[in-house]
């Protein structure tokens, strides 16, 4: 219950709304988040007090995602400019590996192939190598992309329209499983289960599906879908989108974050809420838990999220704040 | 458990009476269980999952073991996060919050019991209606209140021998007015004419009459209306402020006169009915236009009036919480008539009798009728009275419903064996009558939830001060607050275009990628 002193508020924020957060998958101090003000954020969360901002890489229009390559001094990032960029953040020196035909909404790395994934608006998943600098192959999709989480040798593709193509990274030409999304609403963020077996899904209407990979009758039984981010108020039940959604490394639960700016800790496989912060001032952006698990930074900012859709999106909303997790906080119940 | 019972649309005070946890609001079927949730839910140490009784606790611990600062209660709904508050169970609820929450619960029952009624089609229904109605008139301290006021009055009676007679006769025009205009003016303008000797001569009689007419109200109570109902129905009808103003009168002008001057505030209105010894109708609805049903029932009235005046006074005295209610809304007269205190007492018995008498609820008419019973019983003494009581009884089936209202009916059937028989039948009648009465409950009792569009005014006048008013009003309010059938809201509910794409599409974010995109790019 208590909320003990263990949540920071990072120094120095973006500017505007963020778009994106990710911790490094080996350093758990460093964590990358991408920004509507256009720059691409790096910081280092153990430095001082309250963080400190290491350096930034600008686009020429705001920044939709970013990731993380084979090791801290690989990042990668994609934005409205269409472009998919390369950088290193010691010698501050960038390359772009691509350019899409729309904004881009969405990048992931996969560590297999060692390759950056791409989706955008653009109908296209493009792979680049990141080695060359080049774009190593192009796949239509049906609709636009709106987000992308890949894990051993699956890429989960979620896109407009409730549709979501699964695909294995080796054999990219064909999709190997086309789906539906299980909720009624636009996708929003789909992430992908630490252990392989599945993934999770987020839409707007308030609502994660945990899905499998497995295509067996039983493991699909296992699949469901559960209400989340929701309030009443004035008697109207209102329901915000889930933007977020982050797995822990080590125990398999899983954090939403909302428009209401509520961030919960869920066990996917007990069906069991496990905690709910305290309510952040804005609509949750992003959230990504260390490599170690100790960590779990939460993005708020303002905007069409929370409701705030009058284009005026306070800057002071932006914030981002890192919670250091207790001993067994996000275990699962039987872990 | 609890849903279940949600589902079996419990009364409103199982609700009430639910253990419920501050700090998120849900409630439980037992107190242990709440206990339990909040040391699980609430207090529990997110270091070492110990389990505290309070936040307090939790702080404590916290900081002993963990040096760490406790700040906010876990799992809280926001605003509640305040460790401030010692709260064990449903202890320590700060009393804005109880009340809140009574509202809420009120509310959404409030809100059930529409929608219910709605989707069965039976507007009128009038059975649940009255149930509302009483379990708000059943409020703790307002009963209290009438039962205070009701001891008092009891008191001031005992001492007052000659006053009593008069006392009643007070009591009962206020009462009466309220329920039936008619009645009530049957009872002023008549005994002014030739009642007004009876009562002189009487008196004795009147007292036991009246006296003993509370006493049964009691009994007949009992079997339909809750303990409280009786109660503080009798208590209050018996107004305690009036009696003792009453005896003095009386014992000025004598027994009959008495009556009159106590009504001092009606007496305005009686003179005008006295003139009109006929036209009683039209002064009434004047007075009375809150109440429709008075209006209705005027042209029986006539009779009544004619039948029983003289002892409608007495009786009404003593059924004063059968009619008052139909007074106090629809009658400006009634503060004349009674106290505030009366006026809430009037109000409470309202809601009780109409509940209790037809089950489904008491017309204001009802209460008329049952002042003409009264007569009957308080009468009885005389037996000369009685006979010509019978007869409008009988015409007046409807009326004499009222009479289930406990008082009533115990003279009756007690006196008049025969009009036993037409007891047993007024309960037949008032549910069928109930419909036209129940919408007059209805008005009242939701004339705070502003279902009803008459006599609306009139509850509120004479409820005001009382719990009963502030439960109900709250409901209209706050109606929609609570859980049934709730409306979704989306807080982006564009299905296609995703809220990213809505935001790039703001002026200040506009961006033109130049055909060589990549290159620009890379100068950057």
């Amino acid at each position: 219950m208590a909320q003990a002193t263990s949540q920071f508020e990072l120094s120095s924020p973006p500017e505007d709304a963020i778009s994106a957060l990710t911790f490094s998958p080996t350093s758990p101090t460093r964590l990358l988040a991408s920004s509507w003000d256009k720059y691409v954020h790096l910081y280092d969360t153990n430095a001082g007090l309250n963080g400190s901002k290491l350096t930034a890489l600008s686009h020429a229009a705001p920044v939709l995602d970013c990731c993380f390559g084979e090791n801290d001094g690989v990042l990668f990032s994609g934005g409205l400019d269409w472009l998919v960029k390369q950088w290193d953040p010691e010698t501050g020196a960038e390359t772009t590996l691509g350019s899409h035909e729309d904004g881009v909404k969405s990048v992931c790395y996969n560590q297999e192939i060692k390759s950056l994934i791409s989706g955008s608006w653009d109908h296209t998943i493009r792979l680049f190598d990141p080695r060359a600098s080049t774009e190593t192959s192009k796949h239509h999709q049906p609709h636009k992309i709106f987000s992308t989480s890949t894990i051993n040798h699956t890429l989960v593709v979620a896109m407009a329209s409730r549709s979501v193509y699964l695909y294995d990274v080796r054999n990219m030409s064909e999709p190997w499983q086309r789906r539906e999304s299980s909720l009624k609403f636009q996708t929003r963020t789909v992430r992908c289960m630490p252990n392989g077996q599945g993934y999770a899904s987020s839409s707007i209407e308030g609502r994660i599906a945990v899905e499998f990979f497995d295509a067996s009758e039983e493991s699909q039984k296992r699949k469901y879908a559960f209400k989340c981010h929701r309030a009443v108020e004035g008697g109207v039940d209102v329901v915000y989108p889930v933007n977020a959604l982050a797995f822990h490394p080590n125990y398999g639960t899983f954090a939403s974050g909302g428009g209401d700016g509520i961030v919960s800790l869920w066990d996917g496989m007990a069906k069991r809420r496990l905690r709910q912060y305290q309510k952040y001032p804005a609509s949750i952006a992003g959230l990504s838990f260390s490599p170690n698990g100790k960590y779990l930074a939460i993005g708020s900012s303002s905007g069409f999220e929370d409701g705030n859709d009058g284009g005026e999106f306070p800057p002071e909303s932006v914030k981002i704040f890192i919670r250091e997790l207790a001993e067994g906080e996000g275990k699962g119940k039987g872990q | 458990m609890a849903k279940k019972k949600k589902r079996a649309n419990p009364e409103v005070e199982e609700l009430l009476a639910r253990p419920w946890c501050y700090y998120c609001e849900r409630d439980f079927d037992d107190l242990k269980i709440l206990i339990a949730h909040q040391k699980a839910k609430h207090y529990k140490c997110e270091k070492c999952g110990r389990r505290l009784n309070t936040a307090g606790g939790l702080r404590v611990h916290m900081e002993q073991v963990h040096k760490e600062q406790l700040e906010a209660v876990d799992n809280a709904i926001p605003g509640r996060e305040s460790i401030d508050l010692e709260i064990f169970g449903t202890e320590g609820i700060p009393e804005s919050e109880v009340a809140a929450h009574n509202q809420r619960i009120l509310s959404a029952f409030a809100q059930r019991e529409a929608d219910r009624r709605a989707g069965s089609g039976q507007p009128g229904a009038g059975s649940k209606r009255p149930k509302i109605d009483i379990s708000k008139d059943l409020d703790p301290d307002e009963i209290k209140k009438k039962l205070e006021a009701h001891k008092k009055a009891m008191a001031a009676a005992a001492q007052g021998t000659s006053g009593n007679g008069a006392v009643p006769g007070p009591q009962s025009p206020g009462r009466s007015a309220s329920p039936g205009q008619g009645a009530y003016e049957v009872q002023g303008s008549p005994p002014q004419g030739a009642y007004p000797q009876v009562q002189a001569t009487s008196p004795p009689p009147f007292q036991q009459g009246v006296y003993p007419i509370p006493q049964a109200p009691g009994p007949y109570p009992a079997p339909t209306y809750p303990p409280q109902n009786q109660g503080p129905f009798p208590p209050a009808a018996y107004g305690q402020p009036p009696f003792p103003q009453q005896p003095m009168q009386f014992g000025r002008g004598g027994g009959p006169p008495a009556s009159f001057n106590g009504f001092q505030p009606q007496q305005p209105q009686h003179p005008s009915f006295t003139h009109n010894p006929g036209g009683f109708n039209p002064p009434q609805h004047n007075q009375f236009q809150q109440g429709p049903p008075p209006h209705v029932q005027h042209p029986q009235h006539p009779q009544r009036h004619q039948v029983p005046p003289v002892p409608p006074l007495p009786q009404a005295h003593q059924i004063p919480g059968l009619p008052p209610r139909p007074n106090a809304p629809g009658l400006p007269p009634r503060p004349n008539f009674n106290n505030p205190g009366m006026g809430g007492m009037n109000n409470g018995g309202f809601g009780r009798g109409g509940p209790s008498g037809s089950g489904s609820g008491g017309g204001g008419g009802w209460n008329q009728p049952p002042a003409h019973q009264q007569q009957q019983g308080g009468f009885g003494g005389p037996g000369a009275y009685v006979p010509p009581p019978q007869g409008p009884s009988q015409q007046f089936g409807q009326p004499q419903q009222p009479q289930p209202f406990s008082p009533h009916q115990p003279h009756s059937q007690q006196q008049f064996g025969g009009f036993s028989a037409t007891m047993q039948h007024h309960p037949h009648q008032p549910h069928a009558q109930n419909n036209g009465s129940a919408m007059g409950h209805q008005g009242r009792n939701d004339s705070s939830a502003s279902l009803t569009a008459t006599g609306v005014e009139g509850v509120k006048m004479e409820i005001p001060d009382t719990s009963t008013s502030n439960v109900i009003v709250p409901p209209t309010e706050k109606k929609k607050d609570e859980k049934p059938k709730r409306e979704t809201k989306m807080v982006y509910g564009d299905n296609e275009i995703s809220p990213e794409e809505k935001r790039a599409l703001l002026p200040r974010y506009e961006y033109h990628p130049p055909k060589s995109s990549v290159e620009v790019a890379t100068t950057a």
